[in-house]
């Protein structure tokens, strides 16, 4: 199941864990705030905000639960005080799972 | 030898024979063709191109012939055939020449992956070259056109040929492909501007073809560094500007510009970001050239600013 299956705000996506996708090999380039992600895998290239760039760097180290991703994002200097950060999280792993990015999974 | 050197009788007797060996840019095209209108669109467009001898390698061989069958008769047809195959449909005769152009081409953006290949122009000053994609009718052809008759260098009209290795830009120097008003607007811009013949009814409207500076084949050899990346867009009335605009973006429309993206793969991929990388980038709109040619001339004055 990808994340784009699940609807956003609904509790499944809350409790999911996520990773990246299975096969994607994530190839960077950044200018100050500015990412570009390009999946050797399947050719295409992604351009991301901070948060996006944050949260595809974390998925890279490990499978995550999005609480773990919401926690680990709300201590990063960048988003400290931000308004709706939960929303604006899970609107992002749509994005990604929609763009084949991260995959959610059991573990 | 340069095509300048040949009368136009040997030049149409090469072309309907063995053809006419030309080194264009780092390529070396063989031309066939008997149509009488793609020997008079070489004669004027093309006298300072080295002929090479007919032994020489060969990258690509353009057949531009005419139709058969009652064709030949009635409404008279000009077809590219390429390794025996026939890429685009058939056009009429009097499409020949801008035919041949958009031939070349397509045997470069379908095959020269030595190269990221992006539809761009790219003209080059001081050693720093400008990318300037944009969609047809952005007014791209126009603006370079302009540039590089008040002290530019054109590296390419159409295609900019970036180096896998070190993002170098390659020229190309072909002639600039105008369309509907930019011809006459070049033809007032350009003092003693040479034009191919103008087609009518083509899929782009009315066309010609700008013969290039004679600097340009001078320098053929030098390579440019990439230095801007630059989306013109000609707007009616509006004064000259560049607003700068992201990098991801810019990168990522390169992308959607380029030929060959997914077969370089990770390669192209950085090749691009090094092109990225070196480059500032601007979103720049226009309406008249000569302070469009002000702008860009301010961009090399203050480069190191």
């Amino acid at each position: 199941m990808s994340v784009g299956d699940l609807l956003p705000g609904t509790l499944e996506l809350a409790s999911m864990a996520y990773r990246v996708r299975s096969g994607c090999k994530l190839h960077w380039a950044s200018w100050n705030d500015e990412y570009v992600i390009f999946d050797e895998a399947s050719g295409q290239s992604h351009q991301m905000n901070l948060m996006g760039a944050f949260v595809i760097d974390r998925l890279t180290q490990r499978t995550l639960a999005f609480e773990d991703i919401f926690e680990e994002l709300k201590q990063f200097p960048a988003f400290l005080g931000a308004v709706d950060l939960s929303g604006h999280l899970q609107a992002l792993m749509n994005d990604l799972g929609t763009h084949g990015l991260v995959e959610a999974t059991d573990s | 030898m340069n095509v300048g050197d040949l009368s136009s009788a040997a030049i149409g007797r090469h072309l309907q024979k063995n053809g006419l060996v030309l080194k264009i840019g780092p390529f070396a095209f063989r031309l066939v063709s008997p149509i009488d209108s793609v020997a008079q669109g070489l004669c004027a467009l093309y006298p300072d191109y080295p002929v090479l001898d007919d032994s020489h390698f060969v990258d690509y061989t353009v057949t531009i012939a005419p139709g058969v069958g009652w064709r030949r008769w009635m409404r008279r047809q000009a077809i590219f055939k390429f390794d025996g195959a026939e890429p685009f449909i058939p056009l009429p005769e009097e499409h020949a020449f801008p035919l041949l152009e958009w031939s070349k081409n397509w045997c470069i953006s379908m095959h020269a992956h030595h190269y990221r290949l992006l539809h761009s122009a790219v003209i080059e000053r001081e050693g720093c070259a400008v990318i300037l994609p944009a969609p047809p009718g952005s007014g791209k052809s126009t603006l370079c056109a302009g540039l590089v008759h008040r002290g530019w260098r054109l590296l390419s009209d159409e295609l900019a040929l970036i180096s896998l290795l070190d993002a170098a830009i390659t020229p190309l120097g072909r002639p600039i492909s105008l369309k509907n008003q930019s011809i006459d607007v070049i033809n007032n811009y350009v003092q003693d501007a040479v034009f191919s013949q103008v087609v009518h009814d083509t899929s782009k409207g009315s066309v010609s073809l700008l013969k290039v500076p004679s600097e340009t084949l001078q320098r053929i050899g030098e390579t440019a560094r990439p230095r801007w990346v630059i989306f013109p867009k000609y707007v009616a009335g509006s004064v000259a500007k560049l607003a700068a605009r992201s990098k991801a973006n810019s990168m990522l429309e390169l992308g959607r510009n380029s030929f060959n993206y997914m077969v370089l793969g990770l390669k192209g991929f950085e090749v691009l970001s090094k092109v990225i990388d070196a480059s500032d980038c601007y979103d720049f709109q226009y309406s008249q050239l000569d302070d469009a040619v002000a702008v860009f001339d301010d961009l090399v004055a203050r480069r190191n600013a």
